[in-house]
């Protein structure tokens, strides 16, 4: 292996943009092509829009063929052939792996994949695993519980298809886990930015020091948007003493965003296994132009089982305004996932985006890593109340730490807020999705 | 940096090794050994097709 090449694909990741559109039109039209003639869900789809694969001439076209959403996927579940509905692509004897998502937002989406769509999840974390450094020099452990989510199962393959040595941590403690890392002179591991916090947190708790006890070099971060919000990626690279990474993936997508080693501020999305596409989110007129935000529609080029073409994601994005010293040509997101449109809330009128306040109080170093928001009604008026950590050694300047937050907090959102001071460590610890936001105004209107 | 690599030479080096596996896989199919295996190469083959193969034919306009 030549350690030295930065790339995993020299060839696809430095293709000049326009071999870059060209590759991504006739990856689109396979893909169309391939979900018409084999997903009953699709050409219905297709079929009741007016559109059939043959009017897909130019990239322009791609914007005329109907959007899926999460919706969709979960109603088609509702038919045969179960558990997937006939958005299945492939017969059922083909597929070989079984996920599905968190179901944060509704009825979990259950995804098929073939062999095959499980080798092509390994190939983009490989992508995104070699542009952050890995090699096969590296001992990478995983500490989570792989399970019916697919969270860090590609992420595994993808280490040993490099060559990495994998250590799955899955049924340990937090404690042992550490002690684990330790023992084995780990180099690197993958988790999401809250645990990540919290297993430094644990460490020292154990008399570790993770910069000094420890041997890791990298951290990649997946499942929540915090190793792309400085504060939040400064205090776990200040927490470790290395590297953190970004990436961006989910279930019924596919990975198909990374940072590199440059970290330019922004992540690359992976154009020869995706295309996204960024939609005004009040017009639904697609983005070109860098800095504006939008949220994300997004087709796997390359995925047969379940053909995700052209899915809403709700997720809220925006073109980088810069390219990437790495010299890769793959199109840049600045600052990753920013929110999502669902997330994104009305507040007493204003738009607040959760992240906003991650980005503020990640920032105070005397407060601790976890936080809570909780958005009530008080009679007619939005109420946000937000719980934070802070160490009894900072009591006598409370004062003024809480007057600074406010002011920041102001300033960032544009709202005012009570505050709870709590003890450090009080407040939940989460390893895979974190739910620091409590919208708890839509449950008081249901009633 | 993309002259290290005479990428339709690589693509047709690709396309034998698919041949090779289909041929195997149409010979010994039947035989749930061969059957497998030969689905788990043919998986890591369209990985090459995805890597080198797919931009074989696309070309400077």
């Amino acid at each position: 292996m030549n350690n030295n090449d930065i790339y995993w694909n020299h060839i696809l990741e430095t293709l000049p943009y326009e071999r870059l559109r060209q590759l991504q039109l006739k990856k689109f039209r396979r893909i169309v092509d391939w979900a018409y003639n084999n997903s009953p869900f699709y050409k219905k789809l297709y079929r009741d829009s007016g559109f059939e694969p043959g009017d897909l001439k130019k990239f322009e076209d791609i914007q005329k063929i109907p959007k899926t959403d999460k919706g969709m996927l979960r109603d088609v579940q509702k038919r045969p052939p179960f558990p997937y509905g006939d958005i299945l692509s492939v017969p059922i004897e083909d597929v070989t792996t079984f996920r599905q998502t968190s179901g944060t937002t509704g009825t979990p989406v259950y995804q098929a994949d073939t062999w095959q769509d499980w080798e092509w999840w390994s190939e983009c974390w490989s992508y995104i695993l070699y542009a952050q450094g890995y090699r096969d020099t590296d001992r990478v452990f995983i500490p989570f519980g792989y399970n019916i989510f697919v969270a860090f199962w590609a992420g595994h393959y993808a280490a040993e298809k490099i060559g990495c040595e994998v250590v799955p941590g899955g049924v340990l403690n937090t404690e042992a886990r550490i002690l684990k890392m330790q023992e084995l002179k780990c180099t690197a591991f993958m988790a999401t930015p809250t645990y990540v916090l919290a297993l430094a947190e644990t460490a020292t708790k154990m008399g570790i020091d993770p910069i000094k006890d420890l041997f890791i070099r990298r951290i990649t971060c997946a499942g929540e948007p915090g190793a792309s919000i400085p504060a939040t990626k400064k205090r776990i690279e200040d927490a470790w003493g290395c590297k953190v990474y970004d990436h961006i993936g989910a279930t019924e997508i596919g990975a198909w965003s990374y940072e590199c080693t440059s970290q330019p501020g922004g992540l690359h999305v992976n154009d020869v296994f995706f295309l996204v596409e960024i939609e005004d989110i009040e017009t639904g007129k697609i983005v070109d132009e860098p800095g504006k935000n939008g949220k994300m529609i997004i087709t796997a080029f390359d995925r047969l089982g379940k053909p995700c073409i052209r899915f809403d994601s709700k997720d809220v994005i925006r073109w980088a305004d810069y390219t990437c010293e790495c010299g890769r040509t793959f199109r840049m997101i600045d600052g990753g996932v920013i929110g999502r449109a669902d997330d994104i809330t009305k507040v007493k009128g204003v738009l607040l985006a959760p992240t906003a306040i991650e980005e503020v109080v990640r920032s105070f170093p005397e407060l601790g890593d976890e936080y809570e928001v909780v958005v009530s009604k008080a009679g007619d008026v939005d109420d946000i109340l937000l719980k934070i950590e802070m160490s009894s050694w900072h009591a006598e300047k409370k004062d003024l730490i809480l007057a600074r937050l406010q002011d920041q907090l102001r300033l960032k959102t544009n709202l005012g807020y009570r505050i709870e001071v709590r003890p450090l460590g009080s407040l939940p610890r989460y390893q895979v999705k974190a739910h620091r936001f409590k919208d708890l105004r839509k449950k008081e209107g249901s009633h | 940096m993309n002259d290290r690599f005479d990428v339709k030479e690589l693509s047709r080096t690709i396309g034998d090794l698919r041949a090779n596996a289909e041929r195997l896989l149409k010979a010994g199919g039947e035989m749930e050994a061969i059957k497998r295996n030969v689905t788990k190469i043919l998986a890591n083959i369209r990985m090459l097709e995805l890597n080198i193969s797919d931009v074989a034919d696309i070309t400077n306009s």
